[in-house]
């Protein structure tokens, strides 16, 4: 990094490019990579254990594993991303998926139940995005209160039985139907084209504003990269039944809010906050709105990934809402990368954390390995990962100073 | 422990705890008989005017049962035994103070006997002694107290339980057929049991090689989503052949059904336990179930007060009564083991139905709110 | 005794005063500052200099007095009303979000957008920004690391550089600068020094405040001294030393009251 700001002149400086591999990886477009490896050295391990685990049929069942606490990790990375926590998302899961379930087997059309269940989030996240902003009630008081409150609520709506069974062919077509493989595969030429044509045009837009290029490299790696995941995911899952609703379900919601969170000026205002909420005030961004807009966001999502979870289950269960749904999904926002302090981190992370996190237990599950074991491989991977959060964030203000 | 689901969730229901605390938190309340005229039939209790039994449940969060069953059901019970009887009911609503508390108050406004069902078995010895210092016999109902000098115990057969889903697994499945058993959480000592007796049945048979067993996890804190995790893991595993699966109950019955349809292997025997109408829909119209087992609470609750009557009338309980002990730590207690029963999809009708347990109704959409 | 400038001042603040609760923060400030001038604010710990910062900044209210900016009397009420005059703060703390890069970062809360479906979906338009930032960059002289670059890699001095950037991008007329210059390197506070003075060559009227008497007296062409919450002497930089300031700073000397 050069320090001469005397300079006449605005360039680029060719010396930004001498810092190490390493700290390109942990500063800036590939902070993905690490996790991207662990996963590989995980699917490695867990291959050589058992020759099962590599099966198109076995990856089917992790994307049908890991689709609902994928969708919760989701909401809670932007949460994070505030430096905020919500500990309720399990819980609104479970109301999202109990409104489901008890709407539809009162003959409810699916549809309206669906979206009913979603809503359900929505106001929940709502109502606590509210008493975090406004009343300035500590997010994690609000959200704890929250998920003791939702699960009395959730056995409200269960009643007695503590179980209702969804009977709809609708609803739980998301979590047990698939895609047509022709139709997958319209929907992968679709997205790379998407892809090749915005950084197409995105290159000229630069070349004729007179700005400089971004690297040629950096941007064809990522595409060939993503074309290569995508292309290698829909194979080997159309080899078994096809890619499961529920997957493709999360795969939307991660590029709808990865895209919120890079694109638009409401993900950049839940970064500035995140990083200095003093600066974006004083910048003149609306906090309060981008803290109860984000709850409002991560109690849908929970909601949302409750439908798929009671899709899944064919039922919902005054059990949904406990358990290991909440840390499951905290852990694979943070196992992605994205940092509790705020600021740092990014959707994408979040679905690569949910493929470590559901790896692991669909792992652990195929080698009937006892639950002490498996928690005792997650609580690591969690430790390391957070160590490793907090000593890319040292390095960071190291390269700054 | 009729229903696992709930139990979990215990610590979480606060707001269920305040309302309920409105009815019954303030301590205890009597019901008290009406009338004071006594009948040919009751001239014989009439040396005991003031029969006086508390009946100590131990919270309303994770089970509706103590409140909308076993008390209904007991009290009725007694009076049909004594019309002059009174009972003194109370709920702790899962607190081990306030149960204790309780206890006390009942021994001051003259209980003569206890029925308690203890929040914690294993902290509830006090119970005994407080009750031992005034002379008043206690009867632990359900939950067995542990290291405690208690005089009778009354509960359904857990490890019967477990045997029943073994022998018709035992005697559903294919010969060199493979097993998955789903055993429950872990941590509740219930389930450990329900797993003894399932092994006491199977064991041999693992070992003739009769029967094989592929795959048996416990599920914590009895997740059905984790169950469906293990079910589809085990199936991976096994290749698909897989011939029988012991549930401990029905909610992980349902969930193991999702994984094995999922693979459209239908047919195979499937256990359960609970009675739940998930469960019986499941038995009934879709015959993806096996079976479940059902544990009627009146039985529970009138074994208690006869019990409780014999005992405070100074009368030899019947050993068709009192059919067996348990030891506790302290003591071999003399234990009323009552006999859950199976059902299927022949004998709904004469159970669950004749019991007023469930409806036809709430069978056919389980989903619809009563 | 300084310069006497024909000119409008672009802010001149009268007789400020400000109490809070017991303590009398001020007690009548008064200074101006012209177009294309330097003034250094100075004074010691508590004389008073973020405290009327902040009521220039619209962040604080004075309880009297009055502040004239271009020649009209304006109660800023808030920081929008005062950076809706002009008025450009650059605090110490710098106000960066060390997580964005510096094309966010001096856009920040005024991102520049475009359509893809009008009206309904538009989203940032980043090319736009680097585009209008580079001749604003350019105009002072700016060299920095690339766009792109993430504001928690860049130097102390290339932060200043951001912070500075972009109160000059947002069209002010009158930046200020809370200790530029602290916590900076020898290195880089020349050069912070030396985009003040462009800052200044631009036409623009910059308040600066300052610890730093070496560097008040590189840069400034006028220094207000404050003390206990008053302004004590003005003087013009050309005719007086580093001792007479210090010396009106701890109210050792007797020659007070100096006007302008």
């Amino acid at each position: 990094m050069t320090v001469n700001i005397g300079q006449a002149k605005q360039t680029q400086t060719p010396a930004a490019r001498s810092t190490s591999v390493f700290d390109r990886l942990i500063g800036g477009e590939f902070q993905q990579l690490p996790v991207f490896l662990s996963l590989v050295l995980i699917w490695i391990v867990f291959e050589i254990l058992n020759n099962s685990f590599l099966t198109s049929r076995n990856l089917s069942n992790l994307v049908l594993q890991m689709a609902e606490y994928g969708l919760l990790g989701v909401g809670e990375t932007l949460i994070l991303l505030l430096g905020e926590i919500d500990l309720s998302i399990a819980a609104v899961s479970a109301i999202g998926g109990a409104i489901l379930a008890v709407l539809a087997g009162n003959g409810v059309n699916p549809y309206v139940a669906i979206i009913a269940g979603a809503l359900s989030g929505t106001v929940l996240g709502l109502f606590q995005g509210f008493w975090v902003t406004v009343l300035r009630v500590p997010s994690f008081i609000v959200t704890l209160a929250g998920s003791l409150a939702f699960l009395g609520l959730l056995f409200v709506l269960i009643g007695q039985e503590g179980t209702v069974p969804i009977m709809n062919n609708t609803i739980n077509a998301i979590a047990g139907n698939y895609l047509p493989d022709w139709l997958s595969w319209v929907l992968v030429a679709v997205a790379l084209l998407l892809m090749v044509w915005t950084a197409v045009r995105d290159r000229a837009k630069r070349h004729q504003l007179g700005l400089p290029p971004k690297s040629a490299a950096s941007t064809w790696t990522k595409l060939i990269l993503s074309a290569a995941v995508m292309i290698g995911a829909t194979v080997l899952l159309n080899a078994y039944q096809g890619v499961p609703i529920a997957g493709l379900v999360l795969i939307v919601f991660v590029v709808l809010l990865a895209w919120i969170c890079q694109s638009t000026g409401f993900g950049r205002h839940i970064y500035a906050v995140g990083g200095n909420a003093e600066a974006a005030r004083r910048a003149g961004i609306n906090v309060k709105g981008v803290r109860i807009m984000v709850f409002t966001l991560a109690g849908t999502m929970a909601a949302i990934g409750g439908i798929v979870g009671a899709s899944r289950l064919g039922a919902a269960s005054t059990a949904s809402g406990g358990s290991d749904l909440l840390m499951d999904s905290i852990a694979a926002a943070v196992i992605g990368g994205t940092s509790l302090f705020g600021g740092y981190g990014s959707v994408w992370n979040a679905l690569l954390g949910a493929l470590v996190i559901g790896s692991i237990e669909n792992g652990m599950a195929l080698l009937n390995a006892p639950t002490s074991t498996k928690y005792l491989v997650e609580g690591a991977i969690l430790l390391l990962a957070v160590t490793f959060d907090t000593f890319t964030r040292m390095r960071r203000k190291q390269l700054g100073r | 422990m009729a229903k696992k689901t709930w139990k979990k969730s215990a610590t979480w229901m606060a707001a269920a705890a305040v309302v309920t605390g409105i009815v019954a938190g303030c301590g205890t309340s009597s019901t008290n008989s009406q009338g004071s005229t006594s009948t040919g039939a009751a001239s014989a209790v009439n040396a005991h005017p003031s029969v006086k039994i508390a009946f100590l449940m131990p919270e309303t969060n994770t089970s509706p049962r103590w409140e909308y069953d076993d008390r209904p059901d007991f009290i009725a019970a007694m009076k049909k035994l004594d019309p002059n009887a009174q009972v003194i009911y109370a709920n702790a609503q899962g607190s081990e103070a306030t149960q204790l508390q309780q206890v006390e108050s009942a021994i001051t406004e003259g209980a003569k006997l206890l029925v308690v069902a203890p929040v914690n078995g294993f902290a509830a010895t006090t119970i005994v002694t407080e009750a031992a210092k005034a002379h008043v016999p206690v009867i632990s109902y359900d939950r067995l107290i542990q290291n405690a000098k208690v005089d009778y115990y009354v509960s359904f057969n857990n490890v019967e339980v477990g045997k029943l889903q073994g022998e018709y697994i035992a005697q559903h499945t294919k010969k060199g057929g493979t097993v998955v058993m789903l055993d429950g959480a872990e941590t509740d000592p219930n389930a450990k049991q329900f797993a003894q007796g399932a092994h006491e049945v199977l064991d041999p048979l693992f070992k003739s090689g009769k029967l094989k067993l592929g795959y048996e996890q416990y599920t914590p804190n009895w997740d059905s989503q984790q169950a469906l995790t293990e079910m589809q893991q085990a199936l991976t595993r096994l290749h698909n052949h897989v011939n029988a699966v012991l549930a401990a109950n029905d909610n992980l019955a349902g969930a193991a059904i999702q994984a094995l349809e999922q693979q459209h292997i239908k047919g195979i025997p499937v256990t359960g336990q609970d009675a739940t109408d998930a469960g019986l829909h499941r038995i009934y119209y879709d015959g993806t179930q096996s079976m479940t087992v059902y544990k009627p609470i009146y039985e529970e609750a009138d074994a208690a007060a006869q019990l409780a009557y014999d005992v405070i009338t100074g009368k030899k309980p019947p050993a068709s009564l009192v059919n067996g002990t348990v030891n506790n730590g302290a003591t071999n207690v003399p234990s009323v083991l009552l006999q859950p029963i199976v059902v299927t999809k022949s004998n709904i009708a004469s159970t669950v139905i004749k019991d007023g347990f469930t409806t036809w109704a709430r069978i056919k959409n389980p989903a619809e709110q009563q | 005794m300084a310069t006497e400038v024909k000119t409008q001042p672009v802010l001149e603040v009268r007789n400020l005063r400000k109490r809070f609760g017991a303590v009398q923060a001020l007690d009548g400030v008064s200074f101006s500052v012209h177009a294309g001038e330097i003034v250094a604010l100075v004074g010691d710990n508590g004389a008073g200099k973020s405290t009327t910062i902040k009521m220039i900044a619209g962040v604080e209210q004075p309880d009297e007095g009055d502040i004239v900016f271009e020649g009209q009397a304006v109660r800023l009420t808030s920081p929008a009303v005062a950076e809706k005059y002009g008025i450009q703060t650059v605090y110490q703390d710098l106000a960066l979000c060390d997580n964005l890069d510096i094309v966010s970062n001096l856009f920040l809360g005024r991102e520049l957008r475009r359509n893809v479906i009008p009206g309904v979906v538009r989203v940032i338009d980043r090319n736009e920004m680097e585009r209008r930032a580079i001749p604003v960059l350019n105009e002072l002289g700016i060299r920095l690391p690339p766009l792109h670059t993430q504001v928690a890699s860049l130097s102390g001095g290339q932060r200043q550089t951001v912070a500075v950037a972009r109160s000059v991008l947002w069209g002010s007329k009158l930046v200020m600068l809370d200790e530029p210059t602290a916590a900076l390197g020898v290195v880089q506070q020349r050069a912070v020094l030396e985009l003040i003075q462009r800052l200044a060559a631009s036409g623009r009227a910059v308040l600066v405040i300052s610890h730093n008497m070496s560097d008040v007296f590189k840069i400034a062409n006028r220094i207000v001294v404050l003390r206990l919450g008053r302004t004590v002497a003005t003087f013009d930089r050309e005719q007086v030393t580093p001792e007479q300031v210090v010396a009106a700073i701890t109210g050792a000397s007797a020659q007070e009251e100096v006007t302008s």
